[in-house]
């Protein structure tokens, strides 16, 4: 479950959603590389040593999680802010 | 002259421990001492548990009820705790039928689960381990801070317990069942509770099991993800069930390590 070495940013418009979310502190389900679902709520977006790291609130534990291990973001706030959104 | 060979000595000095439908023990047993540790029996009330943890702890410490095989508390279960503990867990094991008898007394398999394994109720089950986590806060466990974690029979468990209770903050789950038959003692398997989980798991499964199919792990996943659940799985594609039983033929070294690496992980990412 270990990411790459070099990161890969990814795309500005999935970028925005990750900021919507964070934002809203939206509860959202994410899906990673590794294939791990977390659902989780969104709380900030930050840079750190030129990684970008979503994190969020999972289980009452803060994660960090590199951007480039999304594969993709849904809104399950009722109404949801946005659809499923496919990152990478 | 008696030839023995290093085999042959470790079979004969850890064979005691073990259950009696697991003897011989293979030459792969893994044996963990308990230098620096508080590791031994003690008493829930009447429930008997193996307990393992840092003996010189001076707050309180995370803990991991670690839910038996088929074959009772044995000394597998008990070395598991053991490896947990100088990871710096407080590690319990309880015996979960002890009202119905001694796992490690049954020579074979089939009486074993014929005469015992079944007649275990999932619900007293899950109360026991209710009954570990409370002693185990009593006794220098820290209650927010609780994982679980069982395999093969503990690794269903381990799923049913994780939507019983919100107290557990993770769960690894070895192998265990997933779908399946149902019946007064066993009224739901762990996909009927999918959309109950109160706590991330953790799948760890074997490629080549032969009774617990890749399906219903395909099953079990999108099960949680409809259900929009934190869950994770890995799978040993050269595994076959037990592959962390280092005692049996089917334990898979480099399976076992990653997989344990990985449960370990699980548990700090959730805080445990």
């Amino acid at each position: 479950m270990s990411a790459p070495a070099t990161y890969t940013p990814i795309a500005c418009a999935a970028y925005d959603y990750l900021e919507i979310a964070a934002m809203h502190r939206e509860p959202v389900q994410l899906v990673l590389h590794d294939g791990t679902c977390l659902q989780a709520v969104a709380c900030d977006v930050r840079v750190r040593a030129q990684i970008e790291y979503f994190v969020v609130e999972c289980a009452g534990a803060v994660q960090e999680i590199r951007l480039d291990q999304l594969v993709s973001i849904e809104s399950l706030a009722q109404p949801p802010r946005f659809a499923l959104i496919q990152i990478r | 002259m008696t030839t023995e060979t290093r085999r042959d000595f470790l079979k004969a000095s850890v064979a005691s421990g073990f259950a009696l439908a697991v003897q011989p023990v293979a030459a792969t047993t893994l044996q963990t001492d308990s230098t620096g540790l508080t590791a031994g029996m003690v008493q829930i009330g009447p429930l008997p548990a193996y307990r393992a943890m840092p003996a010189a702890a001076t707050g309180p410490l995370p803990t991991v009820l670690v839910i038996q095989e088929i074959f009772g508390v044995h000394e597998h279960i008990q070395d598991l705790c053991r490896r947990l503990a100088k990871q710096g867990y407080l590690a319990i094991a309880p015996e979960l039928f002890y009202r119905y008898g001694d796992a490690r007394q049954y020579a074979d398999v089939d009486s074993l689960i014929r005469e015992l394994v079944s007649k275990v109720p999932d619900a007293e089950v899950l109360a026991d381990l209710d009954a570990t986590a409370a002693w185990a806060a009593s006794q220098g466990g820290d209650p927010q801070r609780l994982a679980v974690t069982g395999y093969c029979w503990g690794g269903r468990i381990t799923w049913l317990y994780a939507a019983h209770t919100p107290k557990v903050k993770a769960g690894v789950a070895w192998y265990g069942r997933l779908v399946g038959p149902t019946n007064p003692n066993t009224p739901r398997q762990p996909i009927d509770v999918a959309s109950q989980l109160k706590a991330p798991v953790l799948g760890l499964y074997a490629g080549q099991d032969k009774g617990i199919s890749l399906e219903s792990v395909a099953q079990m996943q999108a099960a949680l993800k409809a259900q929009k659940q934190s869950f994770a799985f890995q799978i040993y594609d050269t595994a076959a069930h037990g592959f962390n039983a280092d005692y049996r033929p089917s334990y898979n070294a480099a399976a076992a390590q990653d997989a344990w690496a990985a449960m370990l992980a699980w548990f700090k990412r959730f805080g445990v």
